[in-house]
């Protein structure tokens, strides 16, 4: 029994630690972030630069501003490069706000 | 109860007895979810940084749509809008990027609005002057200047300006202004040769939120040529953004994790001659079928939720105290001014939980289907050698 | 002496309804008592082997009726066979068939690893068994450790762990010089004079002709051809 005893304590311990890790994040985590240690001041400082992305991917329009890029930027960006990879791969541009619709028109309709 | 810790007991015997194959294989596995934690707990991080510091973009955002590409949008634009019902204040935006061909680093200039207090995470001042600016981080780990050193540019005509640095925004707000350089309005309007007729995009505030959607439709409607993008659109792209991502990343590793089943699958099934032999010796000292599964059922729960366990906490080391460092290379990619910032740890448990699931569920499946063969047949096969 | 073992009109047929289909043993009755020592001989392919495995509730026969003290176990479910087969069977095989890479204390008490009783219980008979086959200071020894003989030792303590009413032995010197053949017909013998019933099968006529055999019963294509009592 020795063996079985010593493998729950492990596993206990284990288990422990990381529900420690996990309530820790659960507990810092929910919809606000405004209550985190830095929250209030990065959405101060994001309302008064007007921010709109995040410098994450610096390389094509598309990448550093995402939620900005037209459908096209994504071919002329970065000088040099025809395909930003990985990142190119991963984000792509946005197709919220664009809703124009190429329609035929047959000879004889208006 | 005491049966099941006897044959738990008996299990890790059997386990020890062959522990070098043992923990190579806990080691795979436990890497194995070690790589999916850390993307999960990674991109989690990311979307709760982005969608909780992005909570206070403008409500709107319009710009102009000329040939199908993002273009300058006339400042006159913002009259109509602001007759708009419900629009509470219109302002215009004026920003570009610069490309430096030394370092090949891209940078966004931005000109900063028109109040004049400090900000938290600025350390010095926003710039008030024409020769001065504010800078991120990532220019100044590339470039190396400090508050007080200048910044020598070039300009649209060719002629070089100079800049003197009078703010340094702080680590803390790495993500959102890595690549930044802020200049006063006027400044970069010269800069860029942007007529002051014209704006790179409008900033519309509301007064009622819920009106946002109708006025971005009324703002299409009177002004054919723009795009409004609203924050929701932009809080909505960063969702998107990174459960793309994490299903990217997500897609790659469930290979490597279906690699890891496969070769489950296959220690499993290929019971070796020699368990095949122990599994048909405790049949015929009396054990029953039931018995034999729990010894493999054991097997499975001891390996899959040790493996569970330190690669969960493996993967959050990873992410929470090494800021990702095997993961970066992915986000990354080609930029060179790479945010280089701490993770706040951020979990959705309902998450872990998947991945619990998705793990040891299977391992445990593929120990014990192969096994059950073996277990039901008539124990009298080890009679005969 | 009561009749322990009864089996009436027992056939067994393997792989049947394919063209291996063999039959092992047909249309067998006999009884078994207690207490007493049989020796079960015959050539390969007799159906040794076979009797032994339906005596011991490690298989079902196709047909026929096996009965143990009075009870009818050839349909028990599996379950039911396992528990009898713990508590009343004790098996010494040709092979051994000891776990090579566990110790011998535990192979001794793998037998009762999934009752209900106390681990410590457990320990304590397994460590009385191997005072009793002078293997005390040898029970953290891996079974690889062991010699021949030892091995031998091993098994049949293990066969002893849940006191059990039959001993039932498959070739049991098979691999066993002359010596330690003697040596296990004396522990035999000792454990049928504690009252056990003793099943040998065997070709090796050293134990065969020896005195402690009370009954012979040849077994030739399934059928049985003596049964004499010397």
């Amino acid at each position: 029994m020795f063996k079985s005893w010593l493998f729950f304590i492990f596993c206990s311990i284990l288990a422990l630690f990381l529900a420690a890790l996990l309530v820790q994040g659960a507990v810092t985590s929910g919809p606000v972030v405004a209550s985190l240690p830095d929250g209030k001041a990065k959405q101060q400082l994001v309302s008064r630069l007007r921010l709109t992305d995040l410098s994450l991917c610096s390389e094509a329009r598309y990448t550093r501003h995402p939620s900005q890029a037209d459908l096209f930027s994504a071919f002329q960006d970065y000088p040099g490069s025809f395909e930003h990879f990985p990142t190119g791969s991963i984000i792509l541009p946005q197709l919220e706000g664009f809703n124009n619709q190429l329609r035929i028109v047959r000879q004889g309709e208006n | 109860m005491r049966r099941l810790l006897k044959i738990l007991d008996f299990t890790l015997s059997s386990l020890l007895k062959r522990k070098y194959k043992n923990f190579a294989l806990i080691a795979v596995y436990a890497f194995t979810i070690a790589v999916l934690g850390s993307v999960l707990f990674l991109t989690q991080a990311l979307k709760y940084e982005a969608t909780g510091s992005l909570e206070t973009a403008p409500d709107i955002v319009v710009q102009r749509i000329f040939a199908g590409r993002h273009d300058l949008i006339p400042v006159n634009y913002a009259e109509t809008i602001r007759r708009l019902p419900g629009v509470k204040s219109v302002s215009s935006r004026v920003w570009g990027y610069y490309y430096d061909s030394l370092i090949k680093a891209n940078l966004t200039f931005l000109a900063s609005g028109s109040d004049r207090q400090t900000l938290d995470l600025l350390e010095g001042r926003l710039p008030l002057a024409d020769d001065e600016c504010s800078i991120g981080m990532g220019i100044q780990s590339a470039f190396g200047p400090a508050i007080g050193d200048s910044l020598a540019l070039e300009d649209s005509a060719g002629a070089t300006k100079t800049f003197q640095v009078v703010g340094l925004f702080r680590a803390e707000s790495n993500l959102l202004t890595n690549d930044l350089v802020i200049f006063q309005e006027q400044t970069l309007r010269a800069f860029f040769n942007i007529d002051s007729s014209l704006a790179t995009d409008l900033i519309v505030e509301v007064y009622n939120p819920r009106e946002t959607k109708t006025l971005a439709k009324k703002i299409k409607y009177h002004l054919a040529d723009t795009r409004p993008i609203t924050r929701d659109e932009i809080l909505h792209t960063y969702e998107t953004l990174f459960n793309w991502r994490s299903g990217m990343m997500l897609a790659v590793a469930t290979g490597a994790l279906i690699a890891f089943c496969i070769l489950a699958w296959d220690k499993a099934t290929g019971l070796s001659a020699e368990e095949k032999r122990e599994i048909g010796i405790l049949k015929a000292l009396g054990w029953e079928t039931a018995d034999v599964l729990t010894v493999k059922l054991w097997e499975g729960l001891v390996i899959s939720l040790t493996s569970l366990l330190i690669g969960l906490i493996g993967a959050w080391v990873h992410v929470f105290v090494f800021g990702a460092p095997a993961l970066t290379p992915l986000l990354k990619g080609w930029s060179v001014l790479y945010p280089d910032f701490a993770y706040t740890a951020l979990i959705d448990i309902y998450q872990v939980f998947v991945l619990a699931m998705l793990t040891v569920g299977p391992y445990i499946a593929c120990t014990l289907i192969p096994a059950w063969k073996t277990a039901v047949t008539d124990p009298d096969l080890v009679m005969r050698g | 002496m009561a009749g322990l073992l009864k089996i009436d009109q027992l056939t067994k047929i393997f792989n049947r309804h394919r063209p291996d289909e063999t039959t092992a043993l047909s249309d067998l009755s006999l009884t078994i008592l207690q207490e007493e020592c049989i020796a079960l001989t015959g050539p390969s392919g007799s159906g040794k082997t076979t009797l032994l495995s339906l005596l011991g509730c490690m298989s079902r026969p196709t047909s026929g009726n096996i009965l143990f003290q009075g009870r009818n176990i050839s349909r028990l479910p599996e379950r039911f066979l396992a528990q009898i087969r713990r508590d009343s069977f004790g098996f010494i095989f040709q092979q051994y068939n000891l776990l090579r890479s566990h110790t011998v204390l535990e192979n001794l008490m793998l037998p009762l690893y999934p009752t209900d009783r106390q681990w410590k219980e457990i320990r304590r008979r397994a460590l009385e068994l191997l005072e009793r086959f002078q293997l005390g200071n040898m029970h953290s020894k891996k079974i690889t450790q062991l010699s021949g003989g030892e091995q031998q030792r091993v098994a049949i303590a293990r066969a002893l762990m849940a006191d059990p009413e039959v001993i039932i032995a498959d070739e049991p010197t098979a691999h066993l010089d002359e010596q330690l053949s003697a040596e296990l017909l004396d522990i035999l013998a000792t454990l049928n004079g504690e009252g056990k019933t003793i099943i040998i099968a065997t070709h090796d006529p050293f134990i065969y002709a020896a005195d402690i055999i009370q009954r012979r019963i040849s077994l030739q294509h399934g059928h049985i051809t003596a049964d004499t009592m010397p």
